[in-house]
């Protein structure tokens, strides 16, 4: 089954806003948020419509007694499809990538227990190898200053020394593979983007430029038409809301 | 094919004793007294699956080594072997047998809807970025740094007990509403606490536990599983085989 020529041919129909399919989903976040980013992503890949509801951070809404009525640990996003609620931004990527397995682009890859095990261990790599210093090397260089927090640059190093053993495993699987668990973009690939996107702007860039296999995949995911949508506030969150 | 939740605990424990061990030849690179390495067994057993295991030396760095770093290139146990498959992770080594198997042993996804998985999925999610971060540490500082001669940080103790506090009064509230935290039957949410849970209770920060009522029978319930009394028997389950 050639499923390269499948994936190309349902790329177009997230672009066409008429056929986007409002099933009322709301998400609860803020659009600078990282894991809101993860969920916006999902939801443009398949094209489907969804009503925004920001929550003010910088005012602690978060840890407001209403909103901890919607996330008890008090996190964005929060995903809202009629009378389920789900956070945790992987959860969120997930639930929708297996309700819309056939619309839009193709996230996971069903057809194979191997594959999608292989896709699962990449999801599981992002989330406990990755995340834990591409998230602080974020939150030192480009959220801390926004609150008028001073960047800590040891900890910055340390990271980033880490970050480099993780990139140069990553080096050796893209020399395989296009992207990380296979040849085609999954959701293991877009869980990285809204940590690649800050990082991207800060002096941790070098760390991707360093790797030639790493600086082309993470051109090609940034430069997806949904992810980038994903980064467009004015557009695709303020634009979405409707107050 | 649904499942419906009115499958006891019970009765999953008498499936497991009732059950012939299936062979699949798979093998599992690991150490019995690792967290993640019994979280594996844990979903093994409970599926009544045999496996071989291959011992990896954590003490020697056995781990860091070339023909070690060929199966996992992060340097970590265990590692799951289905013929050519090489798994790492051990929340996608579970999810993958959990699927794989899902009619065979105990029952440990919630494959009625969409829906239910949902659930599931956030929960387990919450277990690894909510609950782990924070009760690892603790396993790590109270538990494993004593094993190799390392002195226990009571500041970080303190810090990372107060973290799970949080994490734990959320619990206490949802066991209120549910049996187990996903639904009301035993799942692979409940079972990925397991590992950290067992060696906390053997340390201070098992106070944490005791003084909420709905948590502390969720725990002795979980613990209490046979399945999950043999992972962590290493003679039988590791050294035996």
């Amino acid at each position: 089954m050639d499923w390269t020529k499948k994936v190309y041919r349902l790329v177009p129909n997230w672009k066409r806003e008429s056929e986007v399919k409002n099933l009322g989903y709301k998400v609860h976040g803020n659009p600078f948020s990282t894991s809101t980013r993860r969920v916006l992503a999902v939801l443009l890949e398949k094209g489907l419509s969804y009503e925004s509801i920001t929550v003010d951070l910088k005012s602690g809404e978060h840890k407001t007694e209403s909103f901890l009525s919607l996330n008890p640990f008090g996190q964005i996003p929060v995903f809202v499809d009629g009378n389920i609620k789900l956070h945790e931004s992987r959860a969120i990527t997930q639930y929708i990538a297996y309700v819309h397995s056939t619309r839009g682009t193709q996230l996971l890859y069903l057809q194979s227990h191997e594959t999608m095990a292989i896709l699962t261990v990449w999801m599981e790599i992002e989330a406990h190898q990755f995340d834990p210093f591409a998230s602080k090397l974020t939150w030192e260089q480009a959220i801390k200053p926004i609150y008028g927090l001073e960047t800590d640059q040891v900890v910055v190093k340390e990271n980033e020394a880490n970050l480099e053993k993780v990139l140069d495993i990553y080096e050796k699987r893209l020399g395989k593979y296009r992207f990380l668990a296979c040849n085609t973009f999954t959701l293991a690939d877009l869980h990285h983007l809204p940590n690649i996107q800050y990082l991207l702007g800060t002096p941790t860039k070098r760390l991707f430029e360093d790797r030639p296999k790493v600086l082309k995949w993470v051109g090609e995911i940034t430069g997806r038409e949904a992810w980038k949508m994903a980064c467009d506030h004015e557009k695709y969150w303020f634009g979405k809301q409707t107050k | 094919m649904s499942y419906t939740n009115s499958v006891s605990m019970d009765d999953g424990n008498m499936v497991f004793n009732l059950m012939p061990n299936a062979d699949f030849g798979y093998k599992v690179h690991g150490d019995p007294f690792s967290t993640n390495t019994r979280r594996v067994l844990a979903v093994l057993l409970e599926k009544g699956i045999s496996y071989e295991p291959i011992t990896v030396d954590l003490k020697t760095g056995e781990h860091k080594r070339e023909s070690y770093l060929s199966l996992n290139p992060f340097g970590q146990v265990p590692v799951f072997e289905d013929g050519n498959i090489k798994l790492c992770e051990s929340r996608a080594i579970t999810q993958y047998i959990a699927y794989v198997h899902s009619s065979r042993g105990t029952q440990l996804l919630n494959l009625q809807s969409h829906k239910t998985m949902a659930t599931l999925t956030m929960w387990m999610e919450f277990e690894a970025h909510q609950f782990d971060p924070f009760a690892s540490v603790l396993t790590w500082e109270q538990v494993i740094k004593p094993i190799y001669g390392l002195e226990t940080d009571q500041t970080v103790v303190e810090e990372n007990e107060t973290g799970l506090e949080n994490v734990l009064n959320v619990y206490e509230k949802r066991l209120q509403e549910s049996r187990f935290l996903a639904c009301n039957t035993f799942t692979l949410v409940d079972l990925h606490h397991l590992p950290n849970i067992q060696y906390l209770l053997g340390t201070p920060t098992k106070k944490l536990f005791e003084n909420r009522p709905k948590v502390r029978t969720w725990v002795d319930d979980i613990t209490g599983r046979e399945a999950w009394k043999l992972a962590c028997d290493h003679d039988k389950s590791w050294f035996g085989k």
